[in-house]
């Protein structure tokens, strides 16, 4: 062994930085061709940012002076109120920005979980095969059929109203198609011959999971979890459209659920429903046409379209 | 009239990576009755002139020279016309007849569908039927199979089905495209006895292509041996095989083990490389890379398909190399 | 297609049925420990009245006892009482049943446009057609279904006018026939629009990729090579085979309809089984919800298992085995 680190070759885990390093450079080559991916990407560095800074520039306290003679209630968009106020006085604009943290957080970190849950489960089905693998693929069916959304909101009509409720319920109920994906790729990575040899060589379950199955697996990984942030997203529009949000916070579907319920659509206050609705659609076009790029260019069986 | 003429036929697909000369100058006819062998490597053109014969290139291709069918130019015709020539002056028998037949319909109706296409209006539906099961009766098929789907027939019933197929709107000319690749050594030969009977029986042109040389000088009177998309030699097929005059040519024949020769059995003389990648070929002549004949001037001098004349040479054969004897003008 | 076949599909379905059962049990007594607790937040009842409410809802005694309970009851077609007057739930679901039922088979046959516009798309990749047709799915797939409803009210119903501004049908309204058919209709249009616009792309998209998955096939090339049309070769050999997989996703698809359906039932306050589970959810009336759940569930592996029978009746090769 000692020879071999004299020889002025690359040991392998240099080697396989470098390719990792080349594959990433190549992604980000294809991805930055893609015109319209590059405004996606642009429009969310931009929505995560204003996420970001907002605690810093504006003052959650703002919202608790409502209904105060200084707060006018259902004002049009004017000079002092850039997107006009709410049925309490409250600055449309404001909810706007803070709803952005809310919509953004429990997007990543619901398909975080998502993803955790389907990676673990479709490794295991695909791992160790056998009735593991039955068990596990007849319980993501079930999960597959059964309503997303319906079970979605049962789930959180039982639980506790959170943050951590909706990441929950999203996660519990979204993870059978990463699962799915996961378990075929492992499949026909295990297909594939050098995980024979590392078997052959004697090398252990986890390492060949770790060194062979998951850095075949990561970029497929990678794209659909861009692709499942947008639903996230939606899906906790809806649940706190539902009133099954977080009562404390204000997100972009709990400002729809107040418009909805003042009444703003019939009374023509446009400015109270449109905007959280705009900036909705925008975050998650913009997720979506992102991911596709993505997806294209990790994924070599679209790559040819 | 020939019953195909290519005259000068340059092929070039446009890719995202730029254009790929497919096919690069062939002259090829077929009188009535003519079997003509095409072989070479995969890439070097051949399934590209079997496309291009019906015009199912892909859109965007571009396409130089003539392909005269019946004296006919297919690239100046008009829809209606080129559709009405299709299957009936020229049929094909496609490679992979997995994925040639479609799955979701019952192969007589595939049949039947060809005949109807081309059938004058209003013959009638038992007509139709009845021809399908004397099709397939033909290539030696019960007539019940028309019922079944692709999956439920062996590789050997699906590939003649697609003959059947073929034959359905009685063809003058048969382009047989690697017809018998997929399938195992004994259902080869039934498959190409039948090509061989039926060619006979009903005066067919037939078009050979195929990687498998032993193959064509069986069933083919003509032989034309493709590389890098040219024809680089051309003869009576078994003289070209037994006496190549190309080292391409006798590389490929090499390649394939003499029947009851033991030591060329044990033995075999492959052709060592890749075929050259069309979008960037060698200069001079292409296969020089390959060649152990070569000499210096085969890097710089690419010679087109002239008459072969060395002592002792049949006649008709023409070959495109430097080193080929040629006449002396 | 063989027996075997469409059994195996059943008892697949049935099994489903049996673990929404099982699931539904387990979220309604065991994650919630305490529904009536739950239910009654707020209302300070006296714990005698707790105790008796807790006898009337089944959820005394073990576990077990209770989920026998439960079993039995579903076998009789009991889904307990609602909180909202105590009425039998199974009552209140089957008057809200209809109109979803018009709702959503409207829906779903407006969505299913998007087959054919996906077809086509996928036919002509690249060409305007398809850039124009991806980029509206994308557009419609990015807004929640609710929002077109409340951006569709406040401007066709509010401001324009033309469309009543939600309901089932006029109030107060005794018309009959053709007039209350109408009526019914005028009223249908602009959810069933809503509804249709969110799930079209979603349907496009999915028949459009099914189509470039075929236009390869060797198939399609020997059906040039005969001398059909263009377009016949579409209809005739590509569509059958891209059809395959919009089956079985337009079932999956289906239950987002379904789920859309609640929250768009409700800004349109269309009275069916979509509005009946947003009041639910905001009662919270939990035994409404459980019920409810169900039955969109039952609903959804219906149609799956019907996706299922229809996908081995045009697939030769998936029946056969």
């Amino acid at each position: 062994m000692s020879v071999e680190a004299d020889l002025p070759l690359a040991s392998p885990r240099s080697i396989r930085w470098s390719r990792r390093r080349a594959s990433l450079a190549e992604t980000g080559r294809r991805i930055r061709k893609d015109r319209l991916a590059v405004i996606a990407l642009l429009v969310l560095i931009g929505f995560v940012l204003l996420a970001i800074i907002t605690p810093w520039i504006t003052d959650r306290a703002d919202f608790n002076a409502i209904n105060t003679g200084n707060n006018p209630t259902n004002q049009p968009p004017n000079g002092d109120y850039l997107l006009g106020t709410d049925r309490y006085g409250r600055s449309v604009a404001l909810q706007l920005m803070w709803g952005a943290r809310v919509s953004l957080f429990v997007g990543f970190v619901a398909t975080v979980l998502t993803i955790v849950i389907g990676v673990l489960i479709g490794l295991a089905a695909g791992f160790f095969g056998g009735w593991i693998d039955a068990l596990l693929m007849r319980i993501t069916d079930w999960f597959l059929v059964i309503p997303f959304l319906p079970t979605a909101i049962v789930l959180a009509a039982v639980l506790e109203r959170s943050l951590w409720t909706v990441v929950l319920v999203i996660g519990i109920t979204s993870w059978p198609s990463s699962a799915r994906l996961v378990r075929s790729q492992v499949l026909s990575v295990r297909e594939r011959l050098y995980v024979d040899r590392a078997r052959a060589l004697g090398a252990g379950r986890l390492h060949i999971v770790g060194r062979h199955i998951l850095p075949n697996v990561t970029p497929l990984i990678l794209a659909s979890a861009t692709l499942a942030v947008p639903i996230s997203i939606l899906t906790e529009t809806t649940l706190s459209f539902l009133g099954l949000g977080d009562p404390t916070s204000i997100s972009w579907g709990g400002m729809l659920d107040q418009a909805q319920q003042s009444s703003a659509v019939t009374a023509g206050h446009w400015w109270y429903y449109l905007p959280p609705g705009i900036a909705i659609m925008l975050v998650v076009l913009a997720f979506t046409i992102f991911g596709r790029a993505l997806e294209e260019v990790l994924d070599p069986r679209l790559r040819a379209r | 009239m020939s019953v195909l003429e290519l005259r000068d036929l340059h092929i070039t697909y446009r890719t995202e990576g730029g254009d790929v000369p497919a096919v690069r100058g062939v002259n090829l006819t077929l009188e009535r009755g003519d079997t003509v062998g095409l072989a070479g490597e995969s890439g070097c053109g051949k399934s590209t002139i079997a496309a291009a014969v019906l015009r199912l290139l892909p859109k965007g291709t571009n396409v130089s020279g003539q392909v005269l069918l019946e004296g006919e130019d297919v690239y100046a015709m008009k829809p209606g016309r080129l559709r009405a020539v299709r299957w009936t002056s020229a049929a094909i028998v496609f490679q992979g007849a997995l994925h040639s037949l479609n799955p979701v319909r019952r192969v007589g109706h595939q049949i039947a569908e060809a005949i109807r296409l081309h059938a004058p209006h209003g013959s009638a539906a038992h007509h139709t039927d009845a021809r399908v099961g004397e099709l397939l009766e033909r290539v030696g098929l019960p007539a019940e199979r028309a019922q079944h789907y692709p999956h439920q027939l062996s590789g050997g019933q699906r590939q003649r089905v697609l003959i059947a197929l073929a034959l359905a709107c009685e063809p003058k000319l048969l382009i047989a495209d690697e017809p018998t690749t997929a399938l195992d050594v004994m259902v080869q030969a039934q498959v190409l006895a039948l090509l061989e009977e039926l060619q006979r029986d009903h005066g067919l042109s037939l078009l050979f292509i195929t990687h498998d040389l032993s193959v064509l000088t069986h069933t083919c009177e003509k032989l034309a041996v493709m590389y890098a998309g040219r024809i680089v030699e051309q003869g009576p097929s078994q003289t070209v095989f037994n006496s190549p005059e190309h080292p391409y040519t006798r590389a490929l024949a090499a390649s394939f083990p003499t029947i009851g020769d033991p030591a060329s059995r044990m033995n075999p003389r492959g052709l060592a490389g890749d075929p050259p990648d069309p979008s960037a070929l060698p200069s001079g002549c292409p296969f020089h890379i390959r060649c152990d004949v070569a000499t210096p001037e085969c890097t710089t001098l690419d010679v087109a398909l002239r008459d072969v004349v060395s002592p002792g040479a049949a006649p008709g054969r023409s070959a495109a190399c430097v080193h080929v004897g040629v006449a002396r003008v | 297609m063989r027996a075997g076949f469409v059994i195996r599909k059943c008892i697949g379905a049935i099994s489903t049925l049996a673990f929404v059962v099982v699931f539904n049990f387990f979220l309604f007594r065991i994650v919630n420990r305490d529904p009536v607790n739950s239910m009654f937040r707020g209302r300070n009842l006296k714990p005698e009245k707790l105790a008796e409410l807790r006898r009337k809802f089944n959820l005394d005694g073990s576990k077990w006892d209770q989920f026998v309970a439960y079993l039995r009851q579903l076998l009789h077609g009991d889904l307990g009482y609602s909180l909202k007057g105590f009425r039998p739930v199974a009552t209140v679901i089957g008057e809200t049943l209809w109109p979803t039922v018009l709702l959503v088979g409207t829906s779903t046959f407006l969505a299913m446009i998007g087959i054919t516009i996906g077809y086509r798309a996928g036919w002509r990749r690249g060409s305007k057609f398809d850039t124009t047709a991806t980029s509206l799915s994308m557009l419609t797939y990015s807004m929640p279904e609710f929002w077109i409803g409340m951006v569709f009210l406040g401007l066709f119903s509010a401001k324009l006018g033309w469309f009543p501004v939600g309901g089932l049908e006029d109030p107060g309204s005794h018309a009959t026939g053709l007039t209350k058919w109408l009526d019914q209709l005028h009223h249908m249009l602009l959810p069933a629009t809503v509804l249709g616009l969110a799930y079209v792309g979603e349907y496009m998209i999915v028949a459009r990729s099914a189509m470039i998955e075929t236009l390869n096939e060797d198939y399609l090339q020997l059906a040039r090579a005969k001398g059909m049309r263009d377009d016949e070769v579409r209809r005739r050999h590509a569509v059958p085979n891209a059809r395959l997989p919009v089956v079985s996703l337009s079932a999956i698809n289906f239950g987002f309809i379904f789920g859309g359906a609640i929250a768009v039932e409700s800004i349109f306050s269309w009275p069916g089984i979509g509005q009946a589970t947003y009041l639910a959810v905001r009662g919270p009336d939990l035994p409404m919800l459980q019920g409810l759940f169900l039955l969109i569930s039952a609903g959804v592996i219906l149609a799956n298992l019907v996706a299922d029978v229809l996908y081995g009746k045009l697939d030769p090769r998936v029946a056969g085995r």
